[in-house]
């Protein structure tokens, strides 16, 4: 069966509340919905959790999709799954907001001056998303939203509740934050 | 890197966001399931409910079937049925009777119906070998098409010499058909129904009977009548309808033949005596089937637990052997030896979680989905509220011991707020004395005096709490058994 006519078909089954299709599109979706959440939770359990929230209101809304809106319809159904995830993880940001702004980066992350001039290429994607999972969740969801999901700060704004200029400061402290931890990385790279 | 400029880190970011790939716990499908069942729940389908029709009609097809093969006193419907059904088998087969036309043409002008009557008289008695028929022309409708072709087959069939003519002939009546004693002396003795004489003592209603004889008045309905004693003697011997009324009629008109009849009453009532004796003889050895008897009997139930409202995705099932002792009439002392697995789902009233305490406050079980192995033992009083000879319905009550022997438990929960699974099979036996209070109510079908199947609804309630996770389980179901009595501790009168 062709990967098109298996999708509509999965979306046919969750439509009718089907465990087997829901399933199948669960496993279809899992890790793409991991590796997005994965960047805005504290820790794997807390990523876990808005995976879990994630499918559950995908298969509750699921009648909502437009599957012959587009060509590609797995794709749009990622993009439209990732709507969702988003959604989720800044949700989950708002219930622990009052924490949110209380996170401040250890003082070993002042990079010494003498190291920074160390290779970058040494350092994996996996290390680069870590990076972004330390900073702080004010910090991190503007990074995200803003550098990986291309939301404006406008919207950032409004997404997350803040004004636009306090989204455009954590933004630039966010980098200022990200650009320490790499150099961080590389300067134990660089030991090693 | 210190020269890591903005649009570097944001590509370098993109790019790792786009490659990295995070594995999710393979328990994540089963959580999300878990609470789909519980927002979004499926529509319970018993996939094998037809199985459970077809199991059923068979039983019952069975049941009817061996009902009506089961040794019983006809009743009285049913003996005119069954010698109906012979007749019109008799008929059908177009089977000549000399009989009914020696009797027709001694009659004369004996009217059509009388004709019809006694061809069918002679007819059943033909097929039968019986003389005592049970014919009823008058009574039934549906023989009326089979007796008008008999009709037909009589007008035409030549006269032969028949034996019950002779004997009629003996009698010194049997010509007079048209006069309405002798009439009747007549039919009763040819056909021979003896027994049919002699019960019927002393009915009220011979004095009307006389008139209508006396008067020679042989009307259709009154001749059907004529015919109806021996049935009607058969079916209830000490029975005082008018029909049989007609056979007083004999003692009391032919005083001629008056001894001979005598003798025969005393033999015809030797003959019933003999035949109550019979009835009775088989109406004890049902009583007989469940006094003071042991009985033996397998069974099986589909077995629906729950925890509280929790309804449990799967049913397990409970089989054994059973064993009771009839104490009198209606009560009984039920016990069994039944294995069984009950599946159950619970929330958050599960007790622990193996590897914590739990007096720990982080940890909240969400789900628990358990599958447990046990020995059960039942321990009922029953009571027959209907008794009947091939039937009983009953009601009974008492309690059950669990013998635990397995728990494979399936946790799911958080700890410190982050979901968690866990998977746990728990070995150690554990007892539970009377821990169940069983309540149930059913029906017994005899289908040999040994052997009856039974249909048992029952629901067990929680004494006190089960199991590792201390749950307080209800189940319920339907036991379908086989019970056998050893034909030792029948007790016959």
């Amino acid at each position: 069966m062709p990967v098109q006519e298996k999708i509509i078909s999965l979306l046919n089954g969750c439509i009718k509340n089907d465990r087997a299709s829901q399933k199948e599109l669960y496993h279809l979706l899992a890790d793409y919905a991991m590796s997005v959440c994965y960047r805005y939770a504290e820790s794997q359990e807390e990523a876990e959790e808005l995976v879990n929230e994630s499918f559950i209101k995908l298969f509750k809304n699921i009648h909502k999709f437009e599957s012959n809106r587009y060509a590609d319809t797995f794709t749009s159904l990622k993009g439209w799954f990732k709507r969702i995830l988003i959604n989720t993880c800044i949700d989950q940001f708002r219930k622990n907001k009052h924490n949110a702004m209380t996170h401040t980066l250890p003082e070993e992350f002042d990079i010494p001056a003498e190291n920074q001039a160390t290779a970058l290429d040494q350092i994996s994607y996996k290390e680069i998303i870590d990076a972004i999972r330390q900073l702080s969740p004010a910090y991190r969801n503007v990074f995200n939203l803003f550098v990986i999901e291309g939301y404006s700060h406008d919207d950032i704004a409004e997404h997350l509740g803040i004004s636009v200029g306090t989204s455009k400061s954590n933004l630039s402290k966010a980098r200022e934050k990200m650009k320490k931890l790499l150099l961080q990385l590389t300067r134990y790279k660089a030991y090693a | 890197m210190h020269n890591l400029s903005d649009e570097e880190l944001d590509r370098l970011s993109r790019e790792a966001a786009e490659v990295n790939q995070t594995p999710v716990s393979p328990a994540g499908w089963d959580i999300i399931s878990s609470r789909l069942d519980k927002d979004m729940p499926v529509p319970y389908v018993d996939k094998t409910w037809y199985l459970r029709v077809i199991t059923d009609l068979l039983l019952l097809l069975t049941l009817t079937y061996l009902g009506t093969q089961y040794p019983s006193v006809p009743s009285k419907q049913n003996a005119i049925q069954i010698q109906e059904g012979k007749v019109a088998a008799s008929l059908a087969a177009a089977e000549p009777t000399t009989a009914s036309e020696g009797i027709n043409q001694g009659a004369g002008n004996a009217p059509v119906r009388q004709n019809q009557n006694d061809a069918d008289e002679t007819i059943a008695q033909n097929t039968n070998g019986e003389k005592r028929s049970t014919t009823s022309t008058g009574e039934s409708n549906h023989t009326s098409h089979s007796k008008k072709e008999a009709d037909v087959k009589l007008d035409k069939t030549p006269v032969k010499p028949d034996n019950r003519l002779n004997q009629s002939a003996d009698n010194k009546t049997s010509m007079d058909l048209s006069k309405g004693k002798s009439n009747v002396v007549d039919l009763n003795v040819a056909i021979g129904d003896k027994e049919s004489t002699n019960v019927t003592r002393g009915n009220p209603y011979i004095t009307n009977e006389k008139k209508q004889t006396s008067d020679n008045n042989l009307p259709i309905g009154s001749n059907n009548q004529k015919q109806n004693p021996a049935k009607t003697d058969y079916d209830q011997p000490s029975g005082d309808k008018p029909i049989s009324a007609k056979n007083q009629v004999i003692d009391s008109t032919d005083k001629a033949e008056k001894p001979s009849i005598k003798t025969d009453e005393n033999a015809a009532l030797s003959q019933a005596g003999a035949k109550d004796k019979k009835k009775k003889s088989k109406a004890n050895n049902l009583d007989g089937i469940t006094k003071n008897a042991l009985q033996i009997g397998l069974t099986w139930s589909p077995d629906f637990s729950r925890v509280g409202n929790t309804k449990s995705v799967k049913n397990g099932h409970t089989m054994g052997i059973t064993a009771g002792y009839q104490i009198n009439r209606r009560w009984s002392i039920q016990t069994a030896f039944l294995y069984t697995n009950k599946y159950y789902t619970t929330g958050n009233s599960y007790g622990k979680i193996p590897g914590y305490s739990p007096a720990d406050p982080y940890v909240k079980i969400k789900q628990v989905n358990a599958e447990c192995f046990m020995w059960d033992i039942p321990l009922n009083v029953r009571f027959d509220w209907l008794v009947k000879s091939k039937s009983r319905a009953f009601v009974s009550t008492g309690f059950s011991s669990y013998f635990m022997k397995k728990e494979d438990l399936h946790y799911w929960y958080t700890h410190y707020n982050n979901p968690k699974y866990k998977h746990w099979i728990n070995e150690a036996n554990s007892n539970y004395w009377f821990a169940i209070g069983n309540i149930s109510a059913g029906f017994e079908q005899f289908i040999t005096p040994s052997i009856s199947v039974q249909v048992e609804p029952f629901f067990k309630f929680p004494l006190r709490e089960l199991g590792y996770g201390q749950i307080k389980l209800k189940s319920s179901g339907i036991f379908l058994g086989v019970k056998y009595t050893p034909p030792l501790h029948l007790s016959k009168k």
